[in-house]
């Protein structure tokens, strides 16, 4: 059971063992499933490395066979001040 | 003139036809609803309505509410069976004359206006936007709804359908493309100026406003919907900006649509039947209140596959509105047909060949029209084809159609959803066409033209008469 999804164009883009800024969507059961957050995070190849497991899903919508796992470590705003 | 005020009232219609069935087991709004439209409209099913939503108790789901030729014709007032040209005969009826201006109500007669939610209540996630298909980039409300804007300088106000992905709850985001009538208004008016623009999205709009929103018309939208109707479309202005929006709408989500901030959105199963559009940084729509009528009813479209309502009802419009071009240029045409198994891509027109290269004008004249960026295909067939017939425009297409003097290609604009297109294309809105001229050369010997070797063409009219009238007799069924 996945926690968390990303839709990237390449696995490279994820950077494992680093603090990156990712754009993920919440997969928790319930109304807020499928809604998108910022987050700071460290993601692994390896599924057991962080707490929660992440999906990874390619430009059309295609998911990848192998689970990553992820720590989120904090939301980030990335909403301009002016609209919030 | 008989239409229907909302969506309640044309499902009523629609269970008498035997045209509706009513799903009263829960349904997850997380793909199942989908794959339930999806069926239908692939089984040219009756449309459902979905009384059970997980996670949603109060709210109903319609799918498909226009997927089909008998559903159109029910909309605008014929009988369910009627062909394809009554069904245009009817729409091109009720598209002439002097449209009515739209009638305000007063906020207490409004359906629409039920219950208002407005500041940090706002919560988009406390719709029921269905996860469509599995791989989407997220839930779309926007399937079969429009979004209001009013052009910030003239004041023109637009009605379109442009989908919307739920972001967060009180975000949505889609693409706004920039030959569109609101992307002329957001990209070449709002965004150099650095103003947002205001926005208001009707979710399940009555059938005929519905209609209006997706023809490609030079009439304003509301005025088309009320000319369509027979008498002044009933609007309500909106509780947070300049705009009006139908008052026996289901739901109706206010707010602002960004100029220079935009997220990511997509993949989407859209209405060529691929995925094709990427997943890129698109328009942002921020939202400041939500108004819906009680018990509300979302409306579901399923892209995909033909035939859904987007593939019929663009076709059906893209084609008469074409036909009016042509005719208003005086070209001699017998008609246009876009078939929506072409997901409104091809354009099937008859013409009486007078003279040299009229296939060639009438396709100039179409994909440079506003209309063009939406196809890429002309057939131009003689008068002696029946349009609608696929068979006898196949038939045209594979002996008629010279593959060297009979094709004709052009740039021109284009989609990003094309997908046949190449990236550089998808980036830059640039678009191919194509012409397959399928009418006999005008300067060929008459004497030498091939002659059509059918039952209705090669043998005497006595001879016909006389096996038809024993047909039946032998044992043939009667067409």
């Amino acid at each position: 059971m996945y926690n968390y999804d990303i839709f990237v164009k390449e696995l490279d883009e994820l950077k494992e063992d680093q603090e990156m800024e990712l754009q993920v969507r919440d997969l928790a059961p319930g109304i807020h499933k499928y809604a998108y957050k910022w987050v700071k995070a460290k993601v692994s190849a390896n599924p057991d490395t962080y707490p929660q497991k992440l999906q990874i899903r390619f430009g059309r919508g295609q998911a990848y066979e192998n689970a990553y796992s992820i720590q989120v470590l904090g939301e980030v705003n990335k909403f301009p001040q002016k609209y919030l | 003139m008989k239409y229907y005020k909302d969506n309640r009232e044309y499902i009523a219609a629609l269970e008498k036809n035997n045209d509706l069935v009513r799903i009263k087991e829960e349904i997850d709004w997380d793909m199942e609803a989908g794959a339930i439209v999806r069926k239908v409209c692939e089984d040219k099913a009756p449309s459902p309505v979905m009384e059970n939503i997980k996670d949603y108790p109060g709210h109903r789901y319609f799918g498909a509410p226009i997927a089909t030729y008998p559903r159109l014709a029910t909309v605008l007032g014929l009988d369910p069976n009627s062909s394809i040209p009554e069904i245009a005969d009817e729409y091109l009826k009720r598209t002439k004359g002097n449209p009515p201006a739209p009638k305000i109500l007063d906020k207490s007669e409004a359906p629409c206006k039920e219950n208002i939610i407005t500041g940090n209540d706002v919560d988009l996630l406390k719709l029921p936007a269905p996860m469509v298909h599995e791989g989407d980039g997220g839930r779309y409300l926007g399937t079969w709804h429009f979004i209001v804007a009013k052009d910030p300088d003239n004041g023109d106000v637009n009605w379109g359908m442009y989908r919307t992905m739920v972001y967060d709850s009180k975000t949505m985001v889609g693409p706004v493309l920039p030959f569109s009538d609101m992307g002329k208004m957001l990209h070449g008016k709002c965004a150099p100026r650095g103003k947002t623009l205001p926005f208001a999205m009707v979710i399940g709009p009555d059938p005929i406003s519905a209609i209006a929103s997706c023809a490609p018309s030079s009439i304003p939208e509301p005025e088309l919907a009320g000319l369509m109707m027979g008498e002044s479309v009933e609007l309500v202005k909106c509780e947070t900006c300049d705009l009006e929006v139908p008052a026996h709408a289901e739901i109706i989500i206010e707010g602002e649509i960004l100029p220079d901030f935009q997220l990511d959105e997509a993949p989407f199963g859209e209405y060529t039947g691929y995925r094709t559009s990427p997943r890129e940084p698109r328009t942002v729509y921020r939202v400041n209140c939500i108004t819906y009528r009680n018990d509300p009813i979302t409306t579901i479209s399923n892209m995909g596959v033909p035939t859904d309502e987007g593939q019929l009802l663009r076709s059906f419009s893209l084609g008469l509105e074409l036909e009016k071009l042509l005719r208003s240029q005086g070209i001699p045409i017998t008609g246009v047909f876009m078939p929506p198994e072409s997901t409104h891509h091809m354009m099937v027109v008859g013409v009486k060949p007078i003279y040299s290269n009229i296939a060639a004008q009438i396709a100039q004249l179409a994909f440079g029209s506003k209309l063009g960026p939406w196809f890429h295909q002309v057939v131009v067939v003689d008068d002696s084809i029946d349009i609608y017939n696929y068979a006898e425009v196949f038939h045209a297409f594979t002996t008629r159609c010279h593959p060297k003097d009979g094709i004709h290609v052009w740039d021109g604009v284009g989609t990003p959803l094309n997908p046949f297109a190449t990236k550089f294309e998808r980036t830059w809105s640039k678009g191919p066409k194509v012409l397959f001229d399928c009418t006999f050369p005008v300067d060929w010997d008459k004497n030498d033209l091939p002659r059509l070797v059918s039952f209705k063409t090669i043998y005497p009219q006595d001879i016909q008469e006389k096996v038809l009238a024993r047909w039946a007799d032998w044992g043939f069924n009667r067409k």
